[in-house]
């Protein structure tokens, strides 16, 4: 895949307005006008390997995840990615009180905690790749998500399903919740097949719209 | 009773959804389905068109729009939201063209309000 800088700046643009869209649904969630605080987003061609080795960044943590595969012309897996402990955090701002509580590793998760987080993984998930989908005019159709803990590789590459030398247009958007002292990635991998599908789209904006 | 149907396979969306719904049509019973073939279920053990049915669009087996499609022909006329957190065009087109209205997860309680056709609180 060759994007110049324009449609790489338009490809940021676009995954930018979607985490926009994400991070209104998140915050609308936790329904406590908490201000979601998004990076630039980041684009590369990346390997698995690298891809996982971006986001664990060294941590010698358990992190956490929510991986939601998707077909069309977006076909690929997207994902968000905290800490054991941020997670835990998150299914407390959600369900208040004490559920998000006394809990000290993964063996402690209950189905209830399980069920908080890919629900706002499905919910942010899903915001992002829409709004995303409806700018460029393209249809993806999702699956059902599926929640995985350990180190990154297995989060992205849903358990070991992809290979990990596999080239993948990786985009990655780091957001944070500053009051609650909550971290996060949401990260988007695109095969091959939908890069070229984004590609021809990203020119028909480009030619269309912008007209350059 | 009368009731409303929530057909949802996330407990935890299951539970947000009935405490907006609760808030915006209450004296209802809320039944919970966690996928089309249970919703199916409960409804022919019933025997009676719920209220509102809020239908969720991802869930294992068959969609949102599917289960809805089940309905027109085994419950005309009774209403029915699709309730979900994909709101690409496409699908809200699709779901339009079968006289199905979306809701956009996570949603206000006015929003529920005004996609069920209920008068703003």
């Amino acid at each position: 895949m060759t994007l110049d800088s324009l449609h790489k700046d338009l490809l940021g643009e676009v995954f930018n307005l979607g985490a926009g869209r994400a991070a209104a649904s998140l915050s609308e969630l936790l329904g406590n006008d908490l201000e979601i605080g998004l990076s630039v987003p980041r684009t590369d061609v990346l390997t698995m390997t690298e891809m996982a080795e971006l986001i664990q960044d060294g941590k010698d943590e358990e992190f956490c995840g929510v991986s939601l595969n998707h077909k069309g012309e977006l076909s690929g897996d997207s994902f968000l990615v905290y800490t054991h402990k941020e997670s835990m955090r998150l299914v407390q701002l959600l369900m208040g009180g004490g559920l998000g509580q006394e809990v000290g590793d993964r063996a402690d998760f209950t189905d209830m905690h399980e069920d908080a987080l890919l629900e706002v993984g499905n919910l942010v998930l899903n915001a992002c790749l829409s709004s995303v989908a409806n700018f460029l005019s393209l249809e993806f159709e999702s699956d059902v998500p599926h929640l995985y803990s350990g180190d990154c590789m297995k989060i992205i590459s849903n358990d070991g399903v992809f290979p990990v030398d596999q080239l993948v247009l990786y985009v990655q958007i780091a957001f944070s919740i500053e009051d609650e002292g909550l971290n996060g990635y949401m990260g988007l991998c695109l095969n091959m097949d939908a890069m070229a599908s984004l590609e021809t789209h990203l020119k028909h904006y480009i030619d269309t719209q912008l007209g350059a | 009773m009368d009731f409303i149907l929530l057909v949802d396979d996330s407990k935890v969306a299951r539970m947000l959804i009935s405490r907006g719904v609760a808030e915006a049509m209450p004296g209802l019973e809320i039944v919970e389905a966690v996928h089309a073939e249970d919703a199916i279920e409960k409804l022919t053990e019933r025997g009676q068109a719920p209220k509102l049915t809020v239908i969720d669009y991802n869930m294992p087996g068959m969609t949102g729009l599917e289960f809805a499609g089940w309905m027109d022909t085994n419950w005309p006329g009774a209403p029915k939201v699709l309730c979900t957190a994909n709101i690409q065009d496409s699908l809200v087109q699709r779901a339009a063209e079968v006289g199905v209205s979306v809701l956009p997860k996570p949603f206000s309680i006015s929003k529920l309000r005004e996609v069920v056709g209920l008068p703003a609180a």
